[in-house]
């Protein structure tokens, strides 16, 4: 019989909401879970043992009151240590914010707590979210599940490990080049970045702010998708929040994908594709086919300038935000982290503003080009299989640029463009471990990703698999 | 499109007046990230840009929307 913290978030929902398993039960499994990998994983900076407990009491009590239940009552989450909740420590992963305990509710957060969910503490990240391997100089690195000699991905690390690990249900993490789809793909779970809007940044941590994405980690695609139903929509407190209609995105994943269109990039995401990769990747370009889908291969525009734009947007943001710090206590920042920020500094007013201005008349033309004669955009996540640790242990050395540009060279440009990516777990290398693809739309057509992935998961059932870990 | 060497020299001009400590390594890495997307600006602005809209990426995405699942 399977144990309780390996079950999806929506089936564990079901169980609560039927009473055949008490949000205490829950709660306790989770813990024990979190007690059992965290030595091995390093996917948490805190665990809120006694407040778990509290809240999963009084998740029973009301569900017991008969109160009406919310979409995540009971249900044990944790998420990148970025997001703020009056009173509570948010280190950013920095040494600089160890000690920062903010005075306001990030949005997502009470979203989430009105959801009825569980918060049991804080993940591991790369520092202020900056790098996609998930190496911490501050906190260690965290260890991705299906082999702790590899990299989790990042920036959105803990989040990825945790949720593969089946230490809890659910995370949000974000995204500013990749930080959550690396994540997914690496650790071989569902990420999505939504639209650039969709979901509020009020009260989390920024770091490029016409870049930054909040969103979900989760083992199934409607765990995914009910938590991104959750924390979408409008906000008055971020007038960067779109107003646009959301989608039931649950809905979305019975759909099925029979006569959706998908086209394959073939190139620059595809240069230089591992010979292993490149055939799980064409296993699962079949198993769409078998579904009905039609994938068509073009060739994609501007990926050269989306890496470039991106880039100057990023860094002028970087360092806008952390200027001071930069200054006045530099070495408080990891080499890697303060070398990324730097080159902000190298841009002037006017060219950072031409980037920003020309954002819109490239998001059309790519549009146009590219989703008038498809559905969805399949990208690789990464073109090699997951490297180990030592690896990409980089630091500020000469291998910088190219290890760290290699490895989010499939999701950076996405970031510019500001549309939706979801990584989808598509299978495993011969290293064993995962190999993900990214399902990339229009703007706001979340529900569209999650019904062509609904359909892939049903086929394929990859989310059954379960790391190694011992027992 | 080239990008004149010095240009990139004015850019790490900018970097060193920054205020921030900054190593040789920062400057190679620096340099070569800048022409990279100063080419890619370069390639991404063909032309002016006088007539655009002011702050317009959240209408284009709206009018660009693809919501729902059919």
């Amino acid at each position: 019989m399977t144990e309780i913290a390996d079950w999806s978030l929506t089936a564990t929902a079901d169980a609560i909401a039927t009473r055949k398993v008490s949000a205490r039960e829950v709660t306790e499994a989770a813990l024990a879970r979190i007690a059992q990998r965290q030595p091995a994983l390093n996917a948490f900076i805190r665990v809120d043992e006694a407040g778990a407990r509290a809240a999963a009491i009084t998740a029973d009590n009301a569900l017991a009151a008969g109160r009406s239940l919310a979409p995540l009552h009971g249900i044990p989450l944790a998420h990148k240590d970025m997001f703020y909740r009056p009173g509570v420590p948010v280190t950013c992963g920095s040494a600089i914010r160890r000690n920062f305990r903010p005075d306001y509710l990030a949005t997502v957060l009470a979203r989430l707590d009105a959801a009825g969910a569980i918060t049991v503490g804080a993940l591991n990240m790369s520092e202020f979210a900056n790098g996609p391997t998930g190496h911490n100089v501050h906190f260690g690195p965290t260890r991705n599940p299906w082999n702790t000699a590899h990299i989790t991905g990042g920036s959105s690390s803990g989040s990825g490990t945790a949720v593969a690990g089946r230490m809890i249900y659910g995370s949000l993490g974000s995204d500013t080049g990749g930080s959550i789809r690396l994540p997914g793909g690496i650790c071989g779970v569902y990420g999505i970045k939504a639209t650039q809007g969709r979901v509020s940044r009020y009260g989390a941590m920024g770091l490029s702010f016409s870049l930054d994405n909040i969103g979900p980690l989760a083992r199934t695609a409607a765990d995914c998708a009910r938590l991104l139903g959750v924390i979408a929509g409008p906000d008055q407190d971020d007038a960067t929040a779109a107003s646009v209609p959301v989608d039931d995105y649950e809905a979305a994943l019975g759909l099925g994908a029979k006569g959706l269109r998908i086209a394959v990039a073939t190139n620059h995401y595809w240069d230089g594709m591992s010979p292993e990769v490149g055939d799980v990747l064409e296993a699962a370009l079949t198993e769409l086919g078998r579904l009905g889908v039609s994938v068509s291969r073009r060739a994609v525009p501007y990926h050269t300038e989306l890496r470039g734009l991106g880039n100057i947007v990023a860094s002028t943001e970087f360092c806008t935000l952390h200027d001071d710090w930069l200054r006045n206590q530099h070495d408080q920042y990891a080499p890697l982290v303060r070398a990324r920020m730097k080159q902000g500094y190298a841009f002037t007013a006017v060219e950072y503003l031409k980037a920003i201005q020309v954002r819109p008349r490239l998001i059309k033309a790519f549009v146009d080009d590219v989703f008038g004669t498809a559905d969805a955009l399949l990208l690789p996540v990464l073109r090699f299989p997951v490297p180990v640790i030592t690896e990409t242990d980089v630091g500020d050395g000469d291998s910088m640029n190219e290890v760290l540009g290699s490895i989010n060279h499939c999701t950076w440009p996405i970031n510019y463009l500001g549309l939706p990516g979801l990584s989808v777990p598509a299978g495993f290398s011969k290293n064993g471990l995962p190999v993900g693809f990214q399902l990339v739309g229009r703007p706001f057509a979340e529900a569209m990703l999650f019904r062509l992935a609904g359909a892939y998961e049903r086929a394929t059932g990859w989310p059954d698999r379960h790391p190694p870990l011992a027992a | 499109m080239k990008i004149e060497s010095f240009l990139v020299e004015e850019r790490l001009a900018l970097l060193r007046r920054s205020g921030v400590a900054i190593t040789a390594a920062d400057e190679k890495r620096v340099g070569d990230s800048v022409a990279a997307s100063l080419k890619a600006l370069a390639s991404a602005v063909d032309g002016s840009l006088f007539d655009t809209e002011p702050q317009s990426f959240d209408t284009t995405m709206r009018k660009l929307a693809g919501g729902g699942a059919k």
